[in-house]
Formats: C-alpha cells, structure tokens, sequence
C-alpha cells in the first residue's frame, strides 16, 4: 500500500516533470521564432495549440499550477505585464475543457470542428489578455501584429495537429 | 496533476474552484506587477539570469538558420548590390572630399567659440540573447549586468543608433526597452527644422511623433535625433528618419533594424546634471531677431565687432 503510494507520487512527479519541460520548450522555441524573418511581426502562440491538443485531443489534465508557472515565466521570457500569460493559459485550458464537454455530449470524435473551436477559444482568451494589457498600459498597441499573430497561430494549428498525429501513428507503429 | 486518463466531469467539477482560485491569483499578480515593485523587478531580474543560458542555446539554432537564409538572399541579388556598391563609393568620394573641409572649418569655429568638448562615453557591449519580444511588449536581453556596471535608465545605442534604453538589471543579463515598445518616449528634434517633439513607439515597425508644434513643416526623409531634453538620454544620437503613410499622416521609421541586433552598446558614465553644474564662460551664437538690420560690425545685441573678437 505504502510502496504504491510513494510509487504513485513518483509516478505523478515525473509526468509533471516531463509535461513542464515540454512547454518550456514550446516557450522557447515560440519566443526563437521571431528571429526568422517571416515571424518578423510577431511568432505563432505554439503553447496555446500544445495546450489545446493536450487537453482536448490527447484528454491530459495538465495541472493549474503548471500552467502558472509557465505563464510567469512566459512573461518574464517576453517582458510581459506579470500574470497575464498565466491568465491567458488558464482561461485556455478552462475553455478548452468546457467546450469539451458539450462536444463530447453532442457527437464523438469530430474532428472537423477543431479547428473552430480552437478558433473560438483561442480569440476569446486572447481578446481578454489584449484588454488586459491595453487596461494596463493605458495605450491602444499597433494592429497588424496583433492580427498576424492571431492568423499565423490559426494557419499554424491544422499543421501541429498533423504533425502529432503522424508521430502518434508512427509510435503506435514501433509499438505494434 | 497530470494524468493519461480523459478528463471526466467529477475531475473538472473539483478542479472548478482551484481553476477560480488560480485565476484570481494571477489578476493579483497582474495589479502587483502594475506597482513596479522593487522586489519583482529583483525576481524577474533573477528569473532573466536564470534562464538566459537556456534561451541562448534554444535560439542559437534559429539564429544560424536566419543567417543561412539571408546569406542565400543576398547571393541571389550580389550583381544588382555590386553595381550599387560602386555608385555609392564614387558619390561617397565627392561626399568626403567636400566633407574634410567642412570639418576643418568646424573645428576652427568650435575652437573659437569655446564649446565645451562633449563627454568621451564610457561604452560597454554586450552581445542579444533574445529576439526582439513579444507582440505587448518589446525588448530584448542582452549578457552584460550588474557586475560589468550597468543600471537601470543607461541608453542602449547601436552602430545605426538608438535602440533604447535599460529597464531591468540582473547580475549578468539586462534587459532594454526598445524605442518601438508602447511604453517608450523618446524627445528628440528634427535635424532639418530643429522642432522639438516626442517619439512614442507603436509595438510596431513605426513610431508615432507627439508634442510637436502646429508650424512644424515635416519633410519625408528628414532625420531624427535625440535631443536631450529631460537628461535621461545624451543628444544627438540618430533615432530615424521621417516617412509619410499611405493616409498623409508621418511616422518615423527608426535607423535601427531591430530585427538583426546582435550587440548593443550601453553608455554607462552619460550624467546630464554634470554638465548643467560646470562652470560656462563662453557664449552660444545669438539667432538674429526677425525684421531687424544686420549691420556691418554689430551684432544682434548691438556690441561692436572687430572681425571675430568682440569689443566691448
């Protein structure tokens, strides 16, 4: 019982582990990006996608404090205003679940509907970090790399779902 | 936290109230951080030390790739570039030879007005970790802080000129506001008109110009510098240069690509106060009242001139 229970928190330790380090690389490579001239404007949010993907598609529970603590250091990474990247993950996660819900109680596995859910959640989470942020520094930002940022993550996201789904087959592959 | 299993309803309800309490936690943050108080801005100093290399070795990949491809596009157009080249050294060695002149003719005239020599600026550089930041903010880190002097308002200038000015100082990264973010303010003067305003960036490739008088005439291509005024940058340094947009309205297009900065310069020692303080026996040129006859030997203020000397 007691090696169970101490295996069980070992067990949750390191998936937490190896989930906070593979958005910190998300993190990374999405704050890289803008050293490519095309990400000039501004780079796609690929933690938001990873975030989705995770929550809706692969059904992982990644831990609210996680996703906090990546917000922090989101915001430290890219100067943010502190916390807004925190709440803009959490509302991320939050939607993604609720809108899970009443998918899953309509139709199973349609997965033609990602792609606007992840549309809808994506822009109502953003929309609340954006007047958030003009709410903090009192000054309406430029538009166009608001809506490229927006749009590169929108054209993005179908790419990343392929992307995983081939290295998901591919697993299964070396499994069977 | 994490587990393979789908999430169900009973997990989301129990996790209800934590998501609450989460989201309330970082809109405290959200209003602390707005206090700018001393010991974030220690813990995000620290948090920018400690991730610094981690940054460093994830966009050294992405760096080299972005070089690979500019080297490609530059071979593709190294004809038309040669050509240009060659055009633009013959026109800089009619520019130069004008120029060395000039320059004699300066120095004589500073020489015999007694202008106070400028500060030598004591510079250190360090080399940009990070690419220029996010879409709400823009800055960038760069390896020097704290133990190599640096603090907290010292201007971060480039080979092309300005790019900003330091925010925040950890023991080895420093992180600088660029002229581009929302939060940046810039007075600066039009070389050509010598007008006075402000540059307030626009998180975006522009910046807006403020404060400046309704009998300013912009000229497109007209050159930006700072001007001083407020002592928190030196004058003079190239900011941009004025363009017009498609609406009729100016911007000014800053001299630096911020997107290619690989090092960046901080003056360390630049104190406007210790200028105000030293003793001036000299005198600046005196601008000639409007509608008023210059005549031959008395100046604007009505002494007698002998030359260059005055009589007094």
């Amino acid at each position: 019982m007691n090696t169970n229970y101490v295996f069980d928190i070992f067990s949750n330790f390191s998936k937490n582990l190896f989930f906070f380090i593979i958005l910190f690389i998300c993190i990374n490579i999405e704050s890289s990006l803008k050293a490519l001239t095309f990400f000039e404007q501004a780079s796609p949010s690929i933690l938001s996608i990873i975030l989705y993907i995770c929550v809706r598609k692969l059904s992982i529970n990644i831990s609210n404090l996680m996703l906090f603590t990546l917000g922090i250091l989101y915001d430290v990474l890219f100067a943010g205003n502190l916390g807004t990247s925190s709440l803009f993950f959490l509302l991320i996660k939050y939607m993604t679940q609720h809108i899970n819900l009443k998918h899953n109680n309509n139709n199973n596995n349609n997965n033609n509907k990602d792609w606007i859910y992840f549309t809808i959640i994506f822009i109502s989470s953003f929309f609340i970090k954006f007047i958030f942020n003009i709410f903090l520094n009192m000054k309406i930002p430029d538009f166009s790399p608001i809506l490229f940022h927006l749009g590169i993550t929108l054209i993005i996201f179908p790419f990343i779902v392929v992307g995983i789904k081939i290295i998901y087959f591919v697993t299964k592959l070396i499994k069977n | 936290m994490v587990s393979g299993k789908p999430s169900n309803n009973k997990s989301l309800k129990s996790g209800n109230n934590f998501n609450i309490v989460m989201i309330l936690l970082c809109l405290f943050l959200v209003f602390l951080g707005k206090f700018d108080l001393i010991a974030i801005r220690s813990i995000k100093a620290f948090l920018s030390d400690f991730l610094a290399p981690v940054i460093f070795v994830f966009n050294k990949p992405v760096n080299e790739i972005a070089d690979v491809l500019d080297r490609v596009k530059s071979v593709s157009s190294l004809r038309d570039e040669n050509i240009r080249m060659k055009s633009e050294i013959r026109r800089l060695k009619v520019w130069k030879s004008k120029k060395e002149n000039q320059v004699l003719e300066f120095l004589e005239l500073k020489e015999l007005l007694k202008v106070i020599p400028e500060n030598t600026y004591d510079i250190i550089t360090g080399r940009v970790i990070t690419a220029p930041g996010g879409i709400f903010a823009n800055t960038v880190l760069i390896n020097v802080g704290k133990k190599d002097g640096i603090s907290v308002g010292q201007t971060a200038v480039s080979s092309y000129g300005l790019v900003g000015y330091v925010v925040n100082v950890g023991l080895s990264t420093s992180r600088i506001l660029l002229v581009i973010d929302i939060n940046s303010m810039i007075p600066v003067y039009f070389t050509g008109s010598n007008w006075p305003a402000v540059v307030q960036g626009l998180n975006g490739e522009f910046l807006k110009i403020k404060f400046l008088s309704n009998e300013a005439n912009l000229i497109e291509g007209e050159h930006i510098q700072t001007s001083g005024h407020g002592g928190m940058l030196p004058s003079g340094i190239s900011v941009g240069i004025v363009v017009k947009s498609y609406s009729g309205s100016y911007y000014v297009k800053p001299s630096v690509n911020f997107q290619r900065l690989t090092y960046v310069s901080i003056i360390k020692n630049f104190n406007a106060k210790q200028d105000v303080n030293k003793t001036f026996n000299s005198y600046a040129p005196m601008q000639m009242p409007k509608g008023s006859i210059g005549l031959k030997g008395i100046n604007s203020s009505g002494t007698r001139v002998k030359g260059s000397v005055i009589v007094e």
